[in-house]
């Protein structure tokens, strides 16, 4: 199918940030992020006749973005370190209504995100940001529906143990080195 | 509502709680526009001859700078390419720096965050350039030509290709500015339309 520029720009306009979240909770970094939406919106534009529902393109936009994020983890070493409020850096405006305790619970479920693999932490933000349901996620990543469920499921009793452990910051989990 | 519906909700909103830059998705469409412009093939004029050898003296014309263009392409890609392997091991400003050039030539100075490890005037031909070279974190390194007098360069109009490993794309801001950029397998090509956006 032939995409053509003003629907492309839509697809912009309606899902950069969604791209933008994913990427920043698969990689801690914000820069880092940008960069790969930025990439993933050009290997789009150049593989967008490829895409089989121009109605509902975030599944395949977060297709393109899956790969440009295991070619960035395959490419730069991973460093081990703690994580801290630096990392996950995340802007609180004025319209985010999030109090100072919502802001630590914040810091908190970064640091639990990180500590999951990359495939769970995926899984999570698939189901828990994007709203995917299981079958959806199974079709997307081509894996059984019951793997999907376990991994999630594993998933959020590792979260919830970060919620209910306050020595959260102890935790070291292999994490990019990055200014 | 009971507790994992609570769950899944506070989840949901934690995980929405990130902002995406404000001025990301015009960056995206600015990418997408210089996309589009680099695939587009050169723009040939409008010519309408009155007599019909018009025609074939404009044909012979095309032809010979049809061959020229193919000839000199890549002459001029390996000829940078050569240059910034000789020149791979020099760091720092050399020949004055490059803020005050980019400066005369109406272009913006790339960001500090861009860690510019080399700049130096070159000549690459008979063609006069600034030379900078970009080490990128990743240890992705950008050797980036800025040709000021790049009317010559006609050939050196939204290309791009690769050399010996290397990628390299030519971009053509304004009329007299020409942008050569190589870089290696460890920086993608959003990194480098970053740089040139920053300038131009």
């Amino acid at each position: 199918m032939l995409i053509d520029k003003d629907k492309f720009t839509k697809w912009i306009d309606e899902q950069h940030t969604s791209l933008f979240k994913h990427a920043f909770w698969m990689t801690g970094n914000r820069a880092l992020a940008e960069d790969l939406v930025q990439e993933t919106f050009y290997q789009a534009w150049k593989s967008r006749h490829d895409i089989e529902n121009e109605d509902n393109p975030l599944p395949w936009l977060l297709t393109v973005l899956r790969r440009q994020v295991y070619k960035e983890y395959q490419q730069t070493r991973l460093d081990t370190l703690a994580l801290s409020e630096q990392h996950i850096d995340v802007h609180i405006g004025g319209s985010d209504n999030l109090t100072e305790v919502n802001l630590d619970t914040l810091l908190d479920l970064g640091t639990g995100l990180m500590s999951l693999s990359t495939r769970q932490r995926e899984l999570m933000l698939l189901h828990g940001l994007h709203g995917f349901t299981y079958d959806q996620i199974a079709e997307q990543l081509g894996i059984p529906i019951g793997t999907v469920m376990s991994r999630i499921s594993r998933a959020r009793q590792a979260l919830r143990a970060f919620y209910t452990n306050s020595e959260s910051d102890k935790v070291i989990v292999p994490f990019r080195k990055r200014n | 509502m009971d507790q994992e519906q609570h769950d899944a909700k506070t989840l949901h909103e934690f995980l929405n709680a990130p902002k995406a830059p404000a001025d990301l998705a015009e960056k995206l469409k600015a990418n997408l526009e210089m996309q589009i412009q680099a695939s587009q093939p050169s723009t040939s004029r409008s010519f309408q001859p009155e007599k019909w050898w018009y025609g074939i003296a404009a044909g012979l014309v095309i032809a010979v700078v049809v061959a020229l263009q193919v000839k000199t392409e890549p002459e001029l890609i390996s000829l940078a390419y050569a240059h910034a392997q000789q020149e791979a091991h020099l760091v720092g400003a050399i020949d004055g720096g490059y803020q005050s050039w980019f400066e005369t030539a109406g272009l913006q100075t790339p960001s500090e965050a861009n860690r510019i490890s080399l700049s130096k005037n070159c000549a690459i031909g008979k063609q006069k350039a600034k030379h900078l070279r970009f080490d990128l974190p990743n240890n992705g390194t950008i050797n980036l030509f800025v040709y000021r007098d790049g009317e010559g360069l006609s050939n050196a109009i939204q290309a791009d290709g690769m050399i010996d490993g290397q990628s390299w794309v030519a971009v053509a801001p304004r009329e007299d500015i020409r942008l050569l950029a190589l870089f290696d397998a460890n920086v993608s090509q959003a990194q480098v339309t970053r740089i040139i956006q920053s300038i131009i």
